[in-house]
């Protein structure tokens, strides 16, 4: 662990990633069909965090995730982990970091054993961790890769992976395939290395997974990052639920309540009941009810899966 | 070190000793059933050595330069030897190299290979590593066949053979063996190395296979079939030139003694070029999801 806490771990400028090809031909220039993976994509992740990294499909994770592993060309932007250049340092970083990629497969005709065996002559094996690893893990290792079932695949995969303990993990929706004894296994296993400073990079389509590791999150929609946030602000910050209900005869209508900037969305769940969703300032709609005969009045911080479908939709 | 040459020497010996089996169960099969067989067998070889017929045998087999050989025990081995390993040339150049990294993109292993601390160049190379260690099976094999056969033969039947009121001996040229086992090695590097370039440019399956398929096998054909054209316009043999196959003919070796310099040069330039640029395409390239 020789990382400056000042510096981040991963550091992404304006990263810029566009698939497809342009050419000249005869002083013409062609293009082919271009499709943007990345788009001025920028964040960091700190020393001794767990970030997680979220979009729905299609959004730019993995692209973003392999930018980072300089398995891409970027077109624009800038990477460094450890400080070092991801695509001319390449070699450096890759001995200081865990990849597991989202689809993991392993080389079918080993044993879990050989596998490991194999990695480590790469990236050294810390032989606590693996202890450890194999405790909370039940896969049996001395079974080829080929006759185990998805979960205890991958299960095998995660344990080389992190074996090595390296300082940076890069995971691509790693959980995946486990069962839920084992997903928390692995969770307690994240909080545990983040508690001794090791750092954390985790894309995963679980929300319930985010709230219960991340300390970050950064949403990537269409490409382009529209949101960093650590994941205890995000409640508070960015959606309240408020039950409205009125007295008597005078009920505003649902497009009037729509009209006020604050407020995200309306249900009517009863004739004079709404729920709303809205913007961190409850001040614009206290207001505006006070013109009202409230019954009753309810706050309260959305869940963190209302907060996301909020970004995703 | 070499971990992962060392790991795919071990995990492919199957794919890698098969070959080499099938060449010492066909030709060892032949120097078995010659003493019975003599007369087809070198009827055979007569076809194949003739100007006319033998122009057929070189359509399919390939121009595999037997002239200089006669009908001899010699003759009979490289016939079947050579016509083999033409075929194998093909399959084998052709399968493995290309198939060294889709495999690893089908199976989808090769993201989490990358992850670690390897270069992506020396990577491949250690992959191609494992393919030119058992393509040296081939040379080995043959040596020890044809020389071994040859001393066998030798003890069984010490009078030789007759053939049409002819009596020949088993004997047999070791430095001729010894150069055309080292010419089918240099031959399987090269159109290795070319198999690895579209392998390495391609990364798909079927997009390398046909690629290394239209390479390799444009080359034998502009060699066998262009050898049976030689006759309409003499033009065509600067076209066969263009062809790997042209090259380490028995006739050739024979006449220089060993096997011809300039031979070795393109043969081996070709392969060197192939397998600089296959690396440097993959150590450069970037891998779409």
């Amino acid at each position: 662990m020789s990382s400056s806490v000042t510096e981040p771990v991963l550091q992404v400028s304006d990263l810029t990633k566009i698939y497809g090809r342009e050419f000249s031909l005869g002083g013409r220039k062609i293009v082919g069909q271009r499709v943007i993976g990345a788009q001025d994509v920028s964040f960091s992740v700190k020393k001794g965090e767990i970030f997680g990294f979220l979009g729905p499909n299609g959004a730019g994770k993995t692209t973003t995730m392999r930018a980072i592993l300089d398995y891409l060309k970027i077109q624009n932007g800038a990477v460094t982990i450890f400080g070092l250049d991801h695509h001319r340092d390449r070699l450096e970083i890759r001995k200081r970091i865990g990849y597991i990629p989202g689809d993991m497969a392993l080389f079918e005709n080993f044993t879990g054993k050989e596998l490991l065996h194999y990695f480590s002559k790469f990236r050294p094996i810390n032989k606590d961790f693996l202890t450890e690893l194999r405790q909370n893990f039940k896969v049996k290792l001395e079974k080829k890769i080929k006759s185990l079932s998805t979960g205890n695949r991958q299960q095998a995969g995660l344990i080389a992976a992190l074996a090595a303990k390296p300082d940076f993990l890069i995971l691509d929706e790693p959980t995946s395939g486990l069962d839920p004894l084992m997903t928390a296994n692995f969770h307690k296993i994240l909080r545990k290395l983040r508690n001794e400073g090791y750092t954390i990079f985790l894309s995963s389509h679980d929300l319930a997974e985010v709230q219960a590791v991340c300390d970050r999150v950064g949403i990537i929609k269409e490409g382009k990052m529209i949101l960093v946030e650590a994941v205890e602000d995000l409640k508070t910050k960015f959606m309240q639920r408020v039950t409205v209900k009125f007295n008597g005869s005078s009920v505003p209508s649902e497009e009037e309540i729509t009209k006020l900037d604050t407020v995200i969305s309306v249900e009517r769940t009863k004739k004079n009941t709404f729920v709303l969703k809205i913007k961190e300032d409850v001040n614009e709609l206290v207001k505006w009810l006070a013109n009202y005969d409230i019954k009753r009045f309810t706050c309260e911080d959305a869940t963190l899966e209302e907060i996301f479908l909020q970004f995703y939709e | 070190m070499v971990h992962v040459y060392l790991k795919n020497l071990r995990k492919s010996w199957l794919t890698g000793l098969v070959p080499p089996l099938i060449v010492i169960g066909f030709v060892g099969l032949i120097a078995i059933s010659f003493p019975s067989m003599i007369d087809v067998i070198l009827d055979r070889l007569a076809s194949m050595t003739d100007p006319v017929t033998g122009q057929i045998y070189q359509a399919i087999l390939g121009d595999m330069g037997l002239e200089g050989l006669g009908l001899t025990w010699q003759g009979v081995l490289f016939m079947y030897t050579g016509g083999t390993m033409n075929i194998i040339l093909l399959f084998v150049a052709l399968f493995i190299p290309a198939r060294l990294l889709s495999t690893e993109i089908d199976k989808n292993t090769l993201d989490i290979m990358l992850s670690y601390p390897i270069p992506r160049w020396r990577y491949l190379l250690e992959k191609f590593g494992v393919y030119l260690t058992y393509s040296l099976l081939f040379p080995i094999t043959l040596v020890l066949l044809l020389i071994g056969s040859t001393m066998v033969m030798n003890i069984i039947f010490p009078e030789g053979f007759t053939y049409i009121d002819m009596v020949y001996y088993y004997e047999i040229d070791v430095n001729l063996v010894l150069n055309y086992a080292l010419g089918i090695f240099l031959l399987l590097f090269a159109l290795g190395a070319l198999s690895l370039l579209c392998a390495s440019i391609f990364l798909d399956s079927n997009k390398s296979l046909s690629a290394a398929g239209a390479l390799i096998l444009s080359q034998y054909f502009i060699e066998s079939l262009g050898g049976v054209l030689v006759g309409l316009s003499e033009g065509l043999v600067s076209v066969q030139s263009f062809s790997l196959f042209h090259y380490f003919k028995i006739d050739t070796i024979l006449e220089n003694g060993m096997l011809p310099l300039f031979d070795v040069v393109i043969v081996v330039g070709v392969g060197i070029v192939a397998l600089v640029g296959a690396l440097t395409i993959f150590h450069k390239r970037e891998f779409a999801i």
